[in-house]
């Protein structure tokens, strides 16, 4: 993952484009939707993840052409676009993310290893009832760990592109992914308790 | 392979991120093993989970035009005003589980192209070959033909520690507030929160208000909301009218293509069956809460019932702020 030539093969056919804004919009404004979803997640706020889009797609105009979306596939490339202003416009405001340092894989594996993921009884659980508290969870993980899981389910990126998108080793995706995961979990069961979700229907009021 | 060695790749399987060898020794452990079976099923699940309820954002209309504008000058296009945004509302997720009112009615702009038919301002033809609208369609008619027991004042289904509290002010505030149609033809009759389902009233638990409680639509793709049911009195046959509420507009995007942006209201009109009568249904997203309107009347007719509908519906926040008050889990 550190070689930084690593190409795709759904990228592979992505051209260098000119400055056509034609080849602009088919390239790029395609992705809008995904980007502003995956925004709103990351800012929490439409208006803000509107802001975050535009200067996303102002910034990949600027840039459209150069190495990044080649090395990248335009949906990856805009993605980490996205995240650096987001990045940049939060550490602004005092509040970067804390990045925790690079892990490798087998360091992901060895700290699996050691740490049981606790099974909910999902079979019980009404998961439908929790869609607020899903979202909630998930605004309340930390950055990178938040970032991790929207670029993994709403970004449908693989493990790799997601390395791209966030700079950091594979490794370090995986086991973020791994602890998002941990706390969504928990998160939502205890909601579940809280809830009593877990007991049978017949025992609700 | 041990559960131990082949956990490591457990989740990179599941996510389809492992090579072919490796994927293939996975499989193998996974015929035998339900344990790590369910580790996968899981993983995947609340990827899917996270997908629906995350994923399901409206891109607000103009933000692509607005994008194109912005790469064209060179500076951000200017956003605007007017547009309310829904996750400023999450403390009203609970309330909305029974809104049926909105507060501010949204402005009305006309669809460009796409499905577009024809349009008037706010209005949009779209096309009626939607599957989401036959299953609307049927909800009303079921709900139409246990009529009776449709206006129950416990209201059941979804929301046990609700219905107490609606209940004991449906004849004050359900009952008075209901918008009036009789302008129309139509007379209020009932009120439930049997919501926008495609498979009610079959196995009876519609009809028990019971409120009984598996009452949610994880298997239908249903969703909850309220529904108002209005009946003609004088017409010689039975002819009623739906108005469906549903908590959050991102609930109904699940229901298919009939969806309504935000700022504009989606007509649909056909005929249900072979020979039934010619019904109409409109779509339409005001402040936190989205609307249905359904029933068997022509596409003008459901332009005026509509507008009324929603000028109604911006009088009353009554109901949110009673249900935000009152619901405690």
């Amino acid at each position: 993952m550190k070689d930084g030539k690593t190409t795709y093969p759904a990228q592979a056919g992505v051209s260098v484009p000119n400055k056509s804004n034609g080849e602009f919009e088919e390239v790029a404004l395609c992705h809008l939707d995904i980007v502003y979803r995956i925004a709103v997640r990351l800012a929490g706020d439409t208006h803000e993840a509107e802001d975050l889009v535009q200067e996303t797609f102002l910034r990949a105009h600027r840039a459209f052409g150069r190495f990044e979306l080649r090395k990248y596939g335009a949906r990856p490339w805009l993605l980490k676009i996205l995240h650096n202003v987001f990045y940049s416009r939060r550490s602004q405001a005092g509040k970067a993310p804390t990045l925790m340092e690079d892990l490798s894989f087998d360091d992901f594996a060895a700290e699996l290893e050691q740490s049981p993921l606790p099974i909910l009884p999902e079979e019980q659980m009404d998961w439908e009832d929790f869609d607020e508290e899903l979202k909630s969870a998930v605004e309340s993980l930390a950055p990178e760990y938040r970032s991790v899981i929207l670029l993994w389910a709403l970004g449908d990126l693989s493990y790799k592109e997601i390395a791209q998108v966030m700079g950091c080793a594979m490794g370090t995706v995986m086991s973020r992914l791994h602890r998002a995961r941990q706390q969504l979990t928990r998160t939502l069961g205890s909601y579940a308790d809280d809830r009593g979700v877990l007991r049978k229907p017949d025992a609700r009021q | 392979m041990s559960c131990t060695t082949i956990r490591k790749f457990l989740y990179a399987f599941a996510d389809g991120q492992i090579n072919v060898e490796a994927n293939c020794q996975v499989l193998d452990h996974l015929k035998m093993c339900s344990a790590c079976s369910r580790v996968v099923e899981q993983h995947q699940a609340l990827r899917a989970r996270v997908q629906r309820s995350l994923g399901q954002v409206e891109v607000p209309r103009g933000l692509r035009e607005r994008v194109r504008q912005a790469v064209n000058t060179g500076k951000p296009a200017v956003r605007p005003r007017g547009v309310r945004v829904f996750l400023t509302v999450k403390t009203f997720a609970v309330a909305a589980c029974i809104t049926l009112v909105a507060t501010v009615a949204w402005q009305y702009t006309i669809r460009a192209g796409g499905t577009v038919q024809s349009a008037e301002p706010g209005f949009v033809l779209v096309s009626s070959n939607d599957e989401a609208a036959s299953m609307i369609v049927s909800r009303h008619n079921m709900c139409c033909d246990g009529a009776a027991s449709h206006h129950n004042q416990a209201l059941p289904h979804t929301l046990p520690g609700l219905a107490a509290v609606i209940s004991a002010r449906y004849d004050d505030i359900i009952n008075i507030r209901a918008p009036d149609l009789t302008r129309h033809g139509f007379t209020f009759e009932s009120a439930n929160f049997c919501g926008v389902r495609g498979d009610r009233c079959e196995d009876g638990r519609h009809d028990d208000g019971e409120g009984h409680g598996d009452a949610h639509d994880a298997h239908t793709g249903g969703v909850n909301g309220g529904h108002l049911l209005y009946a003609k009195k004088d017409a010689s046959a039975p002819v009623r009218l739906s108005v469906f509420s549903v908590p959050r507009w991102d609930d109904l995007d699940r229901l298919g293509s009939v969806v309504s942006d935000r700022d504009e209201i989606r007509l649909a009109s056909f005929l249900p069956g072979d020979d039934g009568p010619e019904m109409c249904i409109a779509v339409w997203h005001q402040d936190a809460t989205s609307y249905v309107c359904c029933g068997q009347v022509d596409v003008p007719s459901m332009k005026d019932i509509v507008t009324d509908v929603r000028v109604a519906l911006g009088n009353y926040p009554a109901w949110t702020v009673l249900a935000a008050h009152s619901w405690q889990p």
